[in-house]
């Protein structure tokens, strides 16, 4: 899989969206390709992995989120955006538990889609080794990479907003991925989760 | 003790007649027998059950016990009539009448009268059902389905602001792009562009995004309708859907095959919402099995994972490309009537539920099967406070 650092995948069933996203992204000198519909982006995304895949939810055939599961979104290393036209909280909730990076909501204006790309293509770039040290507790295995970078920023004092800065995605994203860590981790509060990772010990 | 049929056995019962009397005795219909002047001969068990009397207590009276003042009033009258004129209002008819308890209580029983000439005169013989089980039923299954089309009604509206919504909103997001992507190649070039061009690319810009704020309120409206989620059984949904569809069919000639795991916990959901995808997907099925050779529709459910999955398979010709393509898309019905809603509401009502619906097509020789995917009722999350 070869890696392409100004690549945008486009998925949408819509051509009008489909195009007019290229032609803002090729402005700001992204190279686009766009797929209408998710098998061939799926194969796509499997020889080449772009810097950021656009990808809308609600699609006849495939749904965004069948799609997610396939490409194994969680460890993909490009962040994937969901666009969703109906704006309902449960899917976009879902969408991130499969692994998106995030949501945006149409109608959406270039301003702000090509924004949130660049920042979420910085923060992967800088996302090395960020994480790393969430490992040495019990149900650590149990987090995604996302989870334990947000629980990183948690854990070190960071409020939604300021972790959803940090990490490039919205400070909702952040709220949607804290209450799945305590879940899994069976934290009862914040404090609990901070003492849970701290201490390592299990919450009773 | 057992006196019942005494009318009947004035003499030793021979084996014919005790036959009769077990025969009588085993029905679970009520049976009566009246001589010509409406005085009860036999009163058999289920009588007994069905009136609060005791066969002791009635042989010998009139008839008119077990009826409501208004008919009983009348009854005598057409007795007669009947014995003078020959003129059969009831007899050989079942028809639905009321009849009393002995505690005075009314109730509906469907009853058939037949005649015998008898050495004693001319006897009638009624047959009486009981109707309260069927009626409460009945009852049961026209509140349900009144509710489902108030509520299909109510949602077809709802469905349609957010279809059109979801629709304009596609074309909508389009041109904010392209006035935005001119916009910013405008602002970037610098001073070779009339200002007064870039003046009117932000007023179009402005009127973009308010028709986007129209529909934003649009859809707020038609999502404001709380959906009302509670922990329910798959079984029972689809239980409940399979009865509303088969109501009234009564040549249904298609068989209806069940496939259920058990033990699958509660989900929570709409149930009314989810009812109405479980019934169109139920009614497409028997629609498209019509013509086939084999006439059958499988519904399964099963839990795989955090989630409960159900399928409705058919034995139809399966969806052609062309059709699938469209299949969950508004307004794209290939059918002559109806909006086309129905799938792309279905998709939209399961997502909404944090699950899908989707389809695999079959064609060759193999019918669609449809898979409804929801996920299982967690009781939510662990709160952030104690």
């Amino acid at each position: 899989m070869s890696e392409e650092s100004n690549l945008i995948y486009i998925v949408d069933d819509d051509p009008s969206v489909r195009d007019a996203l290229s032609v803002v992204f090729e402005m700001e000198d992204f190279r686009v390709e766009t797929f209408d519909n998710g098998d061939s982006f799926l194969m796509a995304a499997a020889r080449k992995e772009p810097a950021c895949v656009i990808l809308d939810v609600h699609m006849p055939g495939r749904s965004g989120i069948d799609i997610l599961k396939s490409l194994n979104a969680e460890e993909y290393p490009a962040p994937v955006f969901i666009i969703s036209g109906q704006g309902d909280i449960p899917m976009a909730v879902n969408a991130i538990k499969q692994g998106a990076f995030d949501f945006i909501e149409k109608p959406f204006d270039a301003d702000t889609v090509v924004q949130r790309v660049r920042d979420a293509v910085d923060a992967m770039a800088r996302r090395g080794d960020l994480g790393d040290k969430m490992r040495n507790f019990p149900g650590a295995e149990t987090l995604t990479p996302r989870e334990r970078e947000v629980l990183e920023q948690i854990t070190g004092g960071a409020s939604n907003k300021e972790a959803g800065r940090t990490l490039g995605i919205s400070p909702r994203t952040i709220e949607v991925h804290r209450a799945r860590i305590m879940e899994k981790l069976g934290a009862r509060n914040a404090a609990d989760l901070v003492r849970i990772v701290l201490t390592g010990e299990r919450s009773d | 003790m057992r006196q019942g049929i005494s009318g009947l056995t004035a003499e030793h019962p021979s084996v014919s007649e005790a036959r009769l009397l077990s025969i009588l005795d085993t029905a679970v219909d009520g049976i009566c027998v009246i001589d010509e002047t409406g005085r009860i001969l036999s009163f058999n068990r289920a009588c007994e059950r069905l009136f609060g009397y005791a066969a002791s207590e009635v042989v010998g009276e009139n008839i008119k016990l077990l009826m409501p003042e208004e008919f009983a009033v009348r009854h005598d009258d057409s007795l007669g009539n009947y014995l003078r004129s020959g003129e059969a209002k009831i007899i050989g008819y079942g028809r639905e009448v009321r009849v009393r308890h002995k505690t005075g209580r009314e109730f509906p029983v469907e009853l058939s009268v037949g005649e015998a000439h008898t050495p004693e005169g001319r006897q009638f013989v009624g047959i009486l059902r009981d109707l309260r089980p069927r009626k409460i039923q009945e009852e049961r299954l026209n509140r349900m389905q009144s509710q489902l089309v108030h509520f299909a009604r109510v949602n077809a509206m709802d469905e349609m602001g957010a279809a059109i919504a979801h629709e304009l909103n596609q074309p909508l997001t389009a041109v904010m792009l392209y006035l935005q992507a001119i916009t910013r190649k405008a602002q970037a070039d610098g001073d070779n562009l009339d200002p007064r061009i870039i003046d009117i690319l932000g007023k179009a810009g402005r009127e973009a995004h308010r028709a986007g704020q129209i529909i934003q309120r649009m859809r707020q409206f038609v999502e404001n309708r709380e959906a009302e989620r509670r922990s329910a059984s798959v079984g029972d949904l689809i239980d409940e859907s399979l009865e509303l569809v088969l109501l009234g069919q009564y040549t249904l000639s298609v068989n209806v095959v069940r496939d259920d795991e058990e033990n699958i916990p509660p989900v929570d959901v709409d149930p009314v919402q989810i009812q109405q995808i479980l019934v169109n997907l139920i009614r497409n099925a028997l629609e498209v099995v019509k013509d086939a050779d084999e006439r059958w529709i499988r519904i399964s459910s099963r839990r795989v994972d955090d989630d409960v999955v159900i399928q409705v398979a058919d034995s139809g010709p399966g969806i052609s490309s062309v059709n699938l393509r469209n299949l969950f898309r508004a307004f794209s019905s290939t059918k002559k009537k109806g909006l086309g809603l129905g799938l792309a509401i279905s998709k939209s009502i399961a997502q909404s539920h944090g699950g899908d619906l989707t389809v695999d097509p079959g064609g060759d020789g193999r019918g669609a099967v449809f898979t409804l995917r929801l996920p299982l009722d967690r009781g939510g999350v662990p709160n952030a406070d104690i």
